[in-house]
């Protein structure tokens, strides 16, 4: 199951834990552990896709409000996702 | 007989500290477990005579040595004397929970399933077959709803009746043929060790990379060539994915009970988030989509935030204003006194502060499209396109701060890892048409396109966008050659937006609106009035003045575009400290100069201004120079003065090039 998302998501660049846990037969929360666990075992990242301003040391700049749009969760996938799934590595 | 023990294993929120509250009473004591800051809760009760000790373990999803958690309670289990664990298992999620289990079984624990929040999932229509699930198991499975006291004496019942009636089993994962040689292996290696666990297992920890259990035999075996050779095992096979083929082979074993354990109601195979983007994230009609959509956004924002709005804020700023002129003279107030504040502050200032409606509506709007949904599927189309341009998915996310200011827009370059991609994003940055703009285009549009406001200002946010990209192929051609990063992005579903979050989110971008037309505004109009009313000598508000002198200086550079008088010149310069300040200067400088007549800005525009210089002026506004605030951040995020000249120079140039363009060649088609 694990490669098999890995690949899903990967041939996609783009996915939706609802639509996969459907078509792989199994709980939303399933497929968002398995994600977590391709995450420990070093095969995906999860990027930072925008700042949090509102708790770190910018939490007093003027701009501050406009830096929270983390509306969109990032993976990478690592050297080691990329191997599992035979793909050239990118130097 | 002694006190028997009995531990509480579960994910967290599967109800293991209910349960364990309606087990144990008022008999609790809480400490903390030994080294750790991890809470340990114990408690006892007496069933038929015999007294149980009881140890809540902390929640945890898996047994590994990945946080402070899970050690203890892994370091619990193998160690301690637990006559038979109690697994909680949530039954609404049953898959992911039995993930846990599945590593008890592997650890050939005596155990027994209390099948918890049984409502819940009765709720979700999700029936169970719990004869079915302890025969598939192997061990007792009780239901429970540990909230109410339902099922409670049951679990106790058969937790007792377990302890004396366990029967050792065999692990019932199956592995891959490679995991199950390389056990044997590493089983046979360890087996003088003298463990407390199965030999089995210890070697699957071993395979499977956890460093916790790996460490524990190295110390427990007194060989040392056990430890050097294992040592030497996971050295060459560290590129295989052993861990991966034992995690997989654990949720398929959970699959394979969760089948027979419950039956799910029916799910749509497609559900309207998936009918949705399959128009929405579409390879050819995402992108036209999204222009759509913006298109929407600003004529909304036009027909609401100007049309419906608009005249009620200008109307309350003239108000004010009349009211301090009025005031001022009855006080006898020094005529500069007078000037600075109806001039200045209303005239300015107050210029900027009319399009708060506008304002409001616009990211009320773009707050509705971000609480939706709508913005993730937007960033994964962008990231197509963006792709074409050697840029990635983040440079989106950068782009649409940049909408709403282009200095956090820069500062989100941040979190980008591969520096050719922060570099080429912080660059471009400027040509995203940020929130200070809109005042601008706002009263020209007024002047000059009030039936076309929508489409202008979503043709000007698209042209800044093109050229945005145009600059990024160019920048990755030459300066930043190499490879970009590319990312996954996880779609949450669509959602009706809260009522809370969309508006505060709307309030903390016009809040902050008003905080620099409070501040920076102010100061830079202040500034502008006293080089617009000295020298003494000179009439104020005419080109003899400071500010007029130094318009004259400006006019030449840009008679091409065809604005050429010394306030249209000089309220570009005013724009570099805040760009509100153009409408702001040009509000003071009317203001100033058709007193006598009450003029109001827009009028004073459309006597100053044609459509095409209209147009010419808000494309220079879109691509010139970014204000200091933005290129003191380029200098501060590159570390370098020789990005912020560079940018303002060639933001300068582009901007001076397209207004030229815009003007010449509309002149040369016959437009004025």
């Amino acid at each position: 199951m694990l490669k098999e998302i890995l690949m899903r998501i990967t041939s996609d660049g783009f996915f939706s834990a609802a639509f996969l846990a459907r078509e792989l037969q199994v709980s939303d929360e399933t497929i968002t552990h398995a994600i977590s666990e391709l995450i420990r075992m070093g095969y995906l990242t999860a990027e930072e896709s925008a700042l949090s301003c509102a708790t770190d040391a910018c939490a007093g700049c003027a701009f501050a409000s406009f830096c929270n749009k983390d509306f969109v969760s990032m993976y990478q996938i690592t050297t080691k996702g990329k191997l599992l799934l035979g793909k050239e590595v990118a130097s | 007989m002694g006190t028997r023990r009995i531990a509480l294993v579960g994910n967290p929120n599967s109800g293991k500290t209910t349960l364990f509250n309606a087990i144990t009473g008022a008999t609790q004591r809480v400490g903390n477990w030994p080294g750790v800051t991890v809470e340990k809760k114990e408690g006892s009760f007496t069933y038929e005579g015999n007294s149980y000790d009881v140890v809540d373990l902390p929640g945890i999803y898996s047994l590994g040595a990945f946080s402070e958690d899970e050690v203890v309670a892994m370091d619990y289990i193998l160690t301690d004397d637990a006559d038979v664990i109690i697994n909680v298992i949530e039954a609404s999620n049953i898959e992911r929970n039995l993930y846990l289990t599945t590593q008890l079984l592997e650890m050939g624990k005596n155990i027994v399933i209390a099948l918890n929040m049984v409502d819940e999932a009765q709720k979700r229509q999700i029936v169970f077959d719990v004869d079915a699930m302890s025969k598939a198991l192997g061990v007792p499975v009780v239901a429970t709803v540990a909230n109410r006291n339902n099922g409670t004496s049951k679990v106790i019942a058969a937790a007792v009746a377990a302890i004396d009636g366990f029967t050792p089993y065999a692990n019932p994962v199956t592995y891959s043929e490679s995991v199950n040689h390389h056990m044997a292996h590493i089983a046979e290696l360890i087996s003088n060790c003298d463990l407390e666990y199965s030999t089995d297992w210890a070697a699957l920890k071993v395979i499977e990379g956890d460093a916790h259990v790996t460490d524990l035999i190295k110390r427990t075996c007194s060989d040392g060539a056990v430890a050097d050779e294992i040592t030497k095992f996971l050295k060459y096979h560290q590129s295989d994915n052993f861990e991966l083929e034992i995690v997989d082979s654990r949720y398929a074993y959970a699959q394979r009970i969760a089948k027979v354990a419950i039956t799910r109601p029916q799910e749509q195979v497609r559900t309207i988030t998936d009918k949705i983007d399959q128009i929405f994230i579409n390879k050819f009609l995402g992108i036209p989509i999204f222009a759509l959509i913006m298109l929407g956004v600003f004529q909304l924002t036009f027909a609401i935030g100007a049309d419906l709005l608009g005249g009620w804020a200008a109307a309350l700023v003239d108000w004010l204003g009349s009211l301090f002129e009025s005031g001022l003279e009855a006080i006898h107030a020094p005529i500069w006194l007078t000037s600075f504040v109806i001039d200045g502050m209303f005239g300015g200032v107050g210029a900027v502060i009319e399009f708060v409606p506008l304002i409001t509506v616009m990211y009320l709007l773009l707050s509705l499209l971000e609480d939706s949904g709508y913005m993730a599927r937007a960033a994964y189309v962008w990231d197509n396109l963006m792709r074409r341009f050697g840029m990635q998915g983040k440079a989106f996310i950068s782009m649409i701060i940049g909408f709403g200011c282009t200095v956090p827009g820069i500062m989100s370059t941040r979190t980008m890892d591969n520096k050719k991609d922060r570099m080429v994003t912080m660059l471009i940055a400027p040509f995203m048409s940020c929130g200070a703009k809109l005042p601008i285009y706002s009263v020209f549009i007024a002047a000059f396109f009030p039936r076309h406001g929508g489409l202008i200002l979503f043709s000007l946010y698209a042209f800044g966008i093109i050229v945005a990209l145009l600059m990024a192929k160019l920048f990755n051609k030459t300066l930043f050659k190499g490879e970009s990063s590319y990312f996954i992005m996880e779609l949450p579903p669509y959602r009706i937006p809260s009522v809370s979050s969309v508006l505060r989110n709307m309030w903390l971008n016009v809040s902050d609106f008003l905080k620099r037309a409070g501040t920076i505004i102010f100061l830079v109009i202040t500034v502008m009035w006293l080089l617009a009313v000295l020298p003494g000598s000179a009439d104020p508000y005419s080109q003899y003045s400071y500010l007029g002198r130094l318009g004259a200086l400006l006019v030449p550079i840009f008679r091409h575009a065809g604005f050429g008088t010394w306030q249209e010149s000089v309220a570009l310069f005013a724009g570099i400290p805040a760009k509100e300040a153009v409408v702001g200067t040009l509000g003071m400088l009317y203001a100033g100069q058709y007193l006598e007549e009450g003029a109001i800005l827009v009028t004073a525009v459309q006597q100053h201004f044609t459509q095409l210089t209209a147009l010419a002026y808000m494309v220079m506004v879109l691509l010139y120079t970014p204000c200091i605030a933005t290129l003191s951040t380029v200098g501060r995020e590159t570390k370098s003065l020789r990005w912020p000249i560079a940018m303002a120079i060639y933001t300068f140039l582009i901007g001076w090039l397209a207004a030229v363009a815009v003007f010449q060649i509309g002149t040369l088609l016959g437009f004025v």
